[in-house]
């Protein structure tokens, strides 16, 4: 069987089971798969490889959805442990980088729903972030920014945990139904209503702010 | 006059109206200010939301967190080993009389700079030191200049002294440091995953504690874990003019009233009076009169299976995940004082740890500790965060019985048995057509927190295809559990 014909079966196997959309063949994977094999197998320096490989995005992932880094590194800790006790289990229907942005998003929502009400932190310009080099010379504009940015966050605090991850994922991170179907484990019939009922409320109160 | 909904300003901005409505929209934005107000605000918080996903995440302490990873799933990890292994495999905790292990250059954390290890000439205990411990039978050769070793307690509790003195947690031993129990026990580690913990009413003098060579002298009880050793390292431990040589890595070592008892729990251990020799492999135990070697049947027995399973429990050491044998002692992590009535059995981030009071280095970071049933269930949780080298003090309440976290359990997991009701029927529909639902099961981690909503809802194991682990899992999902108390468990659905 040539790698053209086993690779069109995995894509219809995928699309059919309603799975995340096809991954890509050859070397990144074969490395991928040796990554994890070793890491259930128990190596150190597998465990640390895939640790320092994911754990700037994850914390990046992390920070984008939840919008302040409150207890960050406890839930960057959280989805590692949830990672490599999963690893076993893990079939490779996707991606490895796909598969913990998945935990990263079952554990932002955990902590949603965990978070009381109150005012949100202003999102502080992290002095490493891309606006400031971008613009250091427009302080009012770059303020600016930043405040509509908290604005955002602040907005989002008002809607269902459920509603608002799917909203997320897809207004701001540019997600598919079906992919945030396999993000949140969800059918893609769920998203779809969960993210119409989370767009017409989110964007009624973006309208209305301050008003 | 009909305003134009705000979700549909939106789809405006981003150019995914079709061309009718969007041009009904347009003529209605030139008549209406509110309108085309909502819009600028729509817009301005689209810009901001296209700004988000370029925001990257912040510096964290990265080694600190890779350090706490590795400590929860490896504890997980050699529990899970330890209860598979069959009975006559389980580490038998062996006393001998060790032998001088050279230390080794320990494995250090991959992004640590690399061990710079001091070297200097090896360091021996004069031959006139007051000491109650006996000496060898015969004389250790010394190598010249050996890389000195460094010990930090890991774990204390009761009443310790060291070198006379009362207990310091953060006293650095090293050679010649002298450890005396009554009632209480301490662990000291001095390497990666390596560690000897002295039992109670013991007196352990480190004799050499070198890479080329540990020798430890004990009259008492200790217990001995090394998980790294390098080719040609030593490491002994003498008791009643008997050297225990390691080849292993876990073994009990008691030389009490004039008896030797050596138990091995993993890898192998050999007893030597200097000129015969006995191996006791694990599982197996070595036991004579120091006086009556000669005449004593020379073998090691088996060690009935209870008494190993017990063994190895009770062998359990508290160590810290990383080690840098030459970084300042406070970086070697944050020390956790733990204050629990001496029947309530303390677990910290899941492993149980000691009953009673006890300190225990750790690295820094929030940790749960929670008290642990007879049955292992964990009680209710209280948390304690401590920064990088800090010392924090956990008191730990009669109200965290683990008898109420059972309760809280029992409760939670009935409201969602409940509401998953008929629900269940829905998800197995598919299998229960082609008469394949026997057997299936699905075991789910929960958290319930006190308003109701989950903290956590995963499936940790299940036979049922990833669809139908789904379906339940919404179904579960959905459920609204009332205000109550908060609790964890495991919720097992078999059919």
């Amino acid at each position: 069987m040539g790698p053209s014909v086993g690779l069109g079966r995995i894509m219809r196997l995928v699309s059919k089971t309603g799975e995340h959309p096809a991954i890509e063949p050859g070397d990144e994977k074969r490395a991928e798969a040796e990554l994890i094999r070793r890491c259930i197998d128990g190596e150190r320096a597998a465990e640390e490889e895939f640790y320092r490989g994911h754990c700037r995005a994850v914390a990046a992932n992390l920070f984008r959805v939840l919008g302040d880094r409150n207890d960050l590194d406890d839930l960057v800790q959280e989805v590692f442990v949830i990672a490599f006790r999963g690893l076993p289990r893990f079939r490779q229907e996707a991606r490895l980088s796909t598969w913990l942005y998945r935990i990263c998003v079952n554990v932002a929502l955990g902590r949603i729903r965990q978070k009381t009400r109150k005012p949100p932190p202003i999102l502080k310009a992290d002095p490493e972030s891309d606006d400031l080099r971008i613009s250091p010379e427009n302080p009012e504009m770059l303020m600016n920014r930043e405040q509509n940015k908290a604005r955002v966050y602040r907005l989002l605090e008002e809607i269902a945990p459920k509603k608002r991850l799917v909203l997320y994922l897809h207004e701001i991170e540019g997600h598919d139904l079906k992919e945030i179907a396999y993000l949140v484990q969800a059918n893609p019939v769920t998203v779809r209503t969960r993210l119409y009922y989370a767009r017409k409320e989110f964007y009624r109160l973006l309208a209305e702010d301050g008003v | 006059m009909t305003h134009i909904p705000a979700h549909r300003l939106a789809a405006l901005c981003r150019d995914a109206l079709p061309q009718r409505k969007l041009d009904r929209a347009r003529a209605h934005l030139d008549r209406c200010a509110g309108c085309r107000s909502k819009l600028e605000r729509i817009a301005t918080g689209q810009s901001a939301m296209r700004d988000m996903t370029r925001v990257g995440g912040p510096e964290l302490g990265w080694d600190h967190i890779a350090a706490r990873v590795y400590w929860s799933t490896s504890s997980e990890r050699r529990l899970k080993a330890r209860r598979s292994r069959p009975a006559w495999m389980l580490p038998v905790a062996g006393s001998i009389s060790a032998a001088a292990l050279t230390a080794a250059t320990l494995w250090v954390w991959p992004d640590s700079p690399p061990v710079e290890v001091e070297t200097s000439a090896a360091a021996q205990i004069p031959d006139d030191a007051p000491s109650s411990v006996p000496r060898a039978a015969h004389a250790v050769t010394h190598p010249p200049a050996a890389s000195q070793l460094t010990g930090v307690l890991s774990f204390a509790q009761g009443e310790i002294t060291i070198d006379g003195a009362e207990l310091d947690f953060d006293q650095v031993l090293r050679v010649g440091s002298r450890l005396e129990t009554g009632v209480g026990r301490a662990v000291v580690q001095f390497g990666e995953q390596s560690a000897f913990r002295i039992a109670e009413r013991s007196v352990l003098q480190i004799r050499r504690f070198d890479q080329s060579r540990i020798e430890l002298h004990i009259d008492g009880v200790v217990d001995v874990d090394i998980t790294r050793r390098l080719n040609g390292q030593q490491f002994v431990v003498v008791a009643g003019g008997h050297e225990v040589l390691v080849r292993g890595t876990a073994f009990r070592v008691e030389h009490r009233d004039g008896e030797i008892g050596v138990s091995c729990t993993r890898g192998e251990v050999v007893v030597s009076d200097g000129e015969d020799r006995v191996r006791v492999p694990a599982g197996q135990a070595f036991r004579v009169l120091s006086t009556a070697w000669k005449q004593a049947a020379l073998r090691s027995l088996p060690i009935d299976s209870e008494e190993l399973r017990n063994l190895d429990r009770a062998m359990r050491m508290p160590m810290l995940v990383s080690w840098d044998q030459q970084s300042p002692l406070g970086d070697y992590g944050s020390v956790i004082e733990v204050q629990a009535s001496p029947d309530q059995l303390i677990a910290v981030d899941g492993v149980a740890i000691s009953t009673g009071s006890f300190t225990l280095r750790s690295p820094g970071g929030r940790h749960q500790l929670a008290t642990v049933d007879d049955q292992g269930e964990l009680g209710p949780a209280q948390w304690i965060d401590l920064g990088a080298n800090q010392r924090g003090e956990a008191r730990i309440a009669e109200t965290m019985a683990p008898a109420a976290g059972r309760r809280s359990a029992a409760l939670r997991r009935q409201q969602m048995q409940a509401h998953l009701g008929k629900r269940a029927d829905a998800c197995l529909k598919p299998l229960a057509k082609k008469g394949l639902v026997e057997g299936s099961y699905l075991v789910f981690d929960v958290g319930i927190n006190a308003d109701g909503s989950h903290s956590y809802l995963n499936v940790s194991d299940s036979n049922l295809s990833p669809m139908i682990q789904r379906c339940f899992r919404d179904a579960l999902d959905a459920s609204e559990l009332p205000a109550g108390p908060e609790a964890r468990f495991r919720l097992k659905l078999s059919y």
